[in-house]
């Protein structure tokens, strides 16, 4: 396991290496120029030329990447342009809105999926078995921003039960950051859950034909009981593995619905930087959430051998 | 029932997992909103008890930088509130002494001498001396376009702790309009902040203003806080001069760009300010407790690129001003008749002392015919015409190129609209090869010489004429010799066409009935003498 687990690690480092040169490129080779963002329409070109070089940015690209990729390897991402403060720090800052969220609306997406999916598969073409097919539908369709300003008109403007935006650390208390995230995690929540509540159904479906659930019912095991005990385990490694994925793809991709509610988390914090060319702060953000990406993939994976002994590592 | 409880046990299960993961992350967190209240400061003087203390503003652009010298339209709702120049502006753009007492000019109208006031401190409670006020101003000319083009050379110099002198090479009559403005915000910061300052900009942010800042937490929100030992002129409250009394004692400048999630923050009661879409409109208009204002906004202009291919040639910039329709491009902007007025000076009537009809027979000529003629007498062979736009900052410059678009293609003109994020757009602009036509939002000038298109450096207005007849405008003195010289540029302008100027725009914000004493110029809000009543 140990070995397995150091394998994984070691060969993210080309993958992380590879990322690195190709936003290097990119985000060097889109026009703009931090500096004139900073210093706005009436600046001079002295001015901004001065700052230029302050920065950094009159270097060719080969010496500007070597000096980034050395500091990175160093564990230093550098500095914000704009933020005044180490790449790490914004990243550590904006970390913690970012996982509340993606954690919140992944519970929410288990929680309304998983139920969903089992009943649907257990009760195939019945009512539960529609009513899944119209969620999903729903889920999948509707774009989470969309859902946003409904939920946000109906729970916030009309009957003023929650925040319309912004966000509360935990430290303010767990209600007080609930409420606050409760929103935005149900608009990507529900997205997630469509997706999911697909895959339980189809992976349960494909468990309860085999010949080991009929033979427990002919035994006279209760239908529940299979159904939890034997079948939903069986079923769950796809289950898992989309979990993981989606909870990847949340923290990622949270941008919009973080820009909406407006909360600071890493994908607010991505497109401002993208907006003013904070250029550290995007290749910090990115090489990040590849980062994070691989090791959800990885606990996923760590966790299907739990589940199922039979996927062996190698 | 069995079923039931099934079910219960397995949601029952994930809130319990929900709570843990509550409990267990709380320590990563860092904790801004306590933070900014742990280090604000104490109310010293209890507000009225029928006003609230804390006012929550939302911003809808992110602030790239609170230096007031490194001037942008988003810092300035924030950096009005911390720092002051010598000089601000009046609801008519008038400039009234603000940290100055008064000012001499010499007969030959090169030398000025500001006398400051004595016991203005800063919010580090060091008091304003001379040594400061130079250094800001020195620092204020190196940094700002427009300050250069007005001052050249000269260096402001300190005669005494409480005199500040600068000595013109030749007569300017805009300093003291420019020392007022707030887009090239003048401001007086303590001497050592200057000193310590980088490319990047002052590293505290310390003025004079009757708020000083808290905490600025970047892309979230900028709080300020009542500065007690405010010193406030006498003269009566107008713009953004005169007297100042601070009734709030905390200000959050929340920043939320999204236009939808503002709306409906103030409809929730989070704001008690908002800026108003025509969308939006009716969801306001007659909301009990709730009035609408119109503010003059900015005026929008289309800028040619002097060194592009075709536009180089004066016979298209003129097609171009012949053919454009400026109700057309106005409405498709603003989408309401009572959001635009047409004006054919590039400066406003409401600034009457550089206000100028002279060459508005060029103005809003819809005329097609005569556009045709030019191009055709131009050679024009289907060449392309890059138009440069964003579709940020509201859509309003997106929504004007599209209306100019189609009023180009419809004289037989091909164009091509390159849309861009805002920094591509101004890195783009700066580049004589990237673009022949840009049509963009311009804050309210307040002297002809504060047109940024009038630059050699902002659409490459290189022309010897408009360079001399600019010369000549900030040279005169006399009110008769400054009219002869506005009416004489402004005539060149509209002949030689640098941009096209287009009209005025208005923009529509509401406020709660509670929020009172809030006033408006160029759109910015004063919020000194803001009340709010709880």
């Amino acid at each position: 396991m140990a070995f397995y687990i150091t394998r994984r690690l070691l060969a993210m480092i080309p993958v992380l290496f590879v990322l690195s040169v190709i936003v290097f490129l990119i985000i060097y080779l889109i026009p703009g120029d931090p500096a004139a963002v900073m210093l706005g329409d009436g600046a001079s070109p002295e001015t901004i030329e001065a700052l230029r070089e302050q920065m950094g940015l009159n270097l060719p690209l080969l010496p500007q990447y070597l000096r980034w990729i050395g500091h990175t390897l160093q564990g230093e991402l550098g500095d914000s342009f704009f933020m005044r403060q180490p790449v790490r720090t914004a990243l550590a800052e904006h970390l913690g809105p970012t996982f509340s969220l993606a954690l919140l609306a992944e519970l929410i997406a288990i929680v309304i999926a998983v139920p969903l999916g089992v009943r649907a598969a257990s009760r195939r073409g019945e009512l539960a078995d529609k009513a899944l097919t119209g969620f999903s539908l729903f889920g999948i369709t509707v774009p989470g921003f969309v859902l946003s300003m409904f939920t946000v008109l109906l729970f916030s403007v009309q009957l003023k039960w929650l925040p319309v935006s912004g966000y509360k650390p935990l430290s303010d208390g767990l209600i007080t950051h609930l409420k606050y995230l409760i929103l935005p995690a149900l608009s990507l929540g529900i997205v997630q859950a469509a997706l999911l509540a697909r895959v339980t159904r189809s992976s349960m479906l494909e468990v309860l034909n085999e010949g080991f659930v009929k033979t427990a019912l002919a035994k006279g095991v209760s239908e529940q009981g299979i159904v939890y005990r034997h079948v939903l385990r069986n079923a769950l490694l796809p289950i898992l593995t989309v979990i993981g994925g989606s909870f990847g793809a949340l923290l990622a991709g949270a941008a919009v619905i973080e820009s909406i509610f407006n909360i600071p988390g890493m994908g607010q914090l991505l497109v401002n930087s993208v907006q003013r060319r904070d250029y550290a702060v995007i290749q910090g953000v990115i090489l990040f959430v590849a980062f994070a990406y691989v090791m959800v993939n990885l606990v996923v994976d760590l966790l299907c051998t739990i589940v199922d002994p039979r996927v062996r590592l190698k | 029932m069995n079923k039931l409880y099934r079910h219960s046990i397995l949601v029952l299960l994930l809130v319990s997992l929900l709570a843990v993961y509550g409990c267990s992350s709380g320590n990563g967190n860092n904790n801004a909103a306590s933070g900014a209240d742990a280090s604000a400061p104490g109310t010293a003087e209890p507000a009225p008890e029928n006003l609230a203390s804390e006012l929550r503003f939302p911003l809808a652009q992110q602030v790239p930088t609170l230096d007031p010298h490194l001037s942008l339209n988003t810092n300035v709702y924030v950096t009005l509130n911390i720092f002051e120049g010598l000089f601000a502006f009046d609801a008519n753009f008038n400039p009234v002494p603000m940290l100055a007492e008064s000012y001499d000019l010499s007969e030959d109208g090169k030398t000025y001498t500001f006398h400051l006031r004595q016991g203005v401190k800063f919010h580090n409670g060091k008091e304003m001396k001379a040594e400061d006020v130079a250094a800001s101003l020195n620092r204020w000319k190196s940094l700002t376009g427009r300050a250069q083009a007005s001052l050249g050379e000269s260096e402001f110099t300190i005669k005494d702790d409480y005199t500040v002198g600068l000595a013109l090479s030749e007569p300017r009559n805009d300093i003291i309009s420019q020392l007022s403005h707030v887009l090239n915000n003048a401001a007086i910061l303590p001497k050592e902040v200057v000193d310590a300052a980088g490319p990047d900009g002052v590293k505290e942010y310390i003025g004079t203003g009757p708020f000083k800042l808290v905490e600025w937490k970047q892309d979230q929100y900028v709080h300020v806080a009542k500065f007690d030992d405010y010193q406030s002129v006498d003269t009566p409250a107008s713009g953004l001069s005169g007297k100042k009394e601070a009734y709030l004692q905390d200000i959050y400048f929340d920043i939320v760009t999204d236009s939808a999630t503002r709306f409906s923050s103030f409809l929730a009661g989070t704001y008690d300010y908002v800026d108003v879409t025509l969308d939006n409109l009716p969801q306001v208009e007659g909301l009990e407790g709730v009035k609408v204002n119109k503010n003059l906004g900015s005026d929008i202009n289309l800028v040619f690129n002097k060194k592009s291919p075709l536009f180089s040639n004066i016979k298209y910039r003129e097609a171009v001003a012949a053919v454009l329709d400026a109700d057309e491009i106005l409405l498709g902007t603003v989408n309401s008749p009572d959001l635009y007025r047409l004006n054919p000076s590039y400066m406003y009537p409401e600034n009457t002392t550089w206000y100028s009809e002279a060459g508005k027979e060029n103005y809003n000529q819809k005329n097609p015919d005569k556009a045709k003629q030019l191009l055709q007498e131009a050679g024009y062979s289907g060449q392309e015409v890059s138009l440069l736009t964003t579709k940020e900052l509201g859509g309003s410059f997106y929504n004007a190129t599209i209306v100019l678009q189609k009023e180009l293609e419809a004289i037989g003109v091909k164009t091509k609209l390159d849309i861009n994020d805002f920094a591509t757009l101004l890195k783009k602009r700066a580049d004589p090869n990237a673009w022949d036509i840009y049509v963009g939002l311009f804050t309210m000038p307040s002297t002809p010489s504060q047109l940024l298109y009038l630059n050699p450096t902002y659409g490459f207005a290189e022309d010897a004429k408009l360079a001399e007849l600019t010369k000549q405008l900030t040279a005169a003195s006399t009110t008769e010799e400054i009219k002869a010289a506005n009416d004489a540029l402004q005539q060149y302008e509209w002949e030689y066409l640098a941009a096209v100027k287009i009209g005025d725009t208005y923009s529509q914000s509401a406020t709660r009935d509670k929020l009172s004493g809030l006033t408006t110029l160029a759109g910015y809000p004063n919020l000194a003498n803001t009340k709010l009543s709880q």
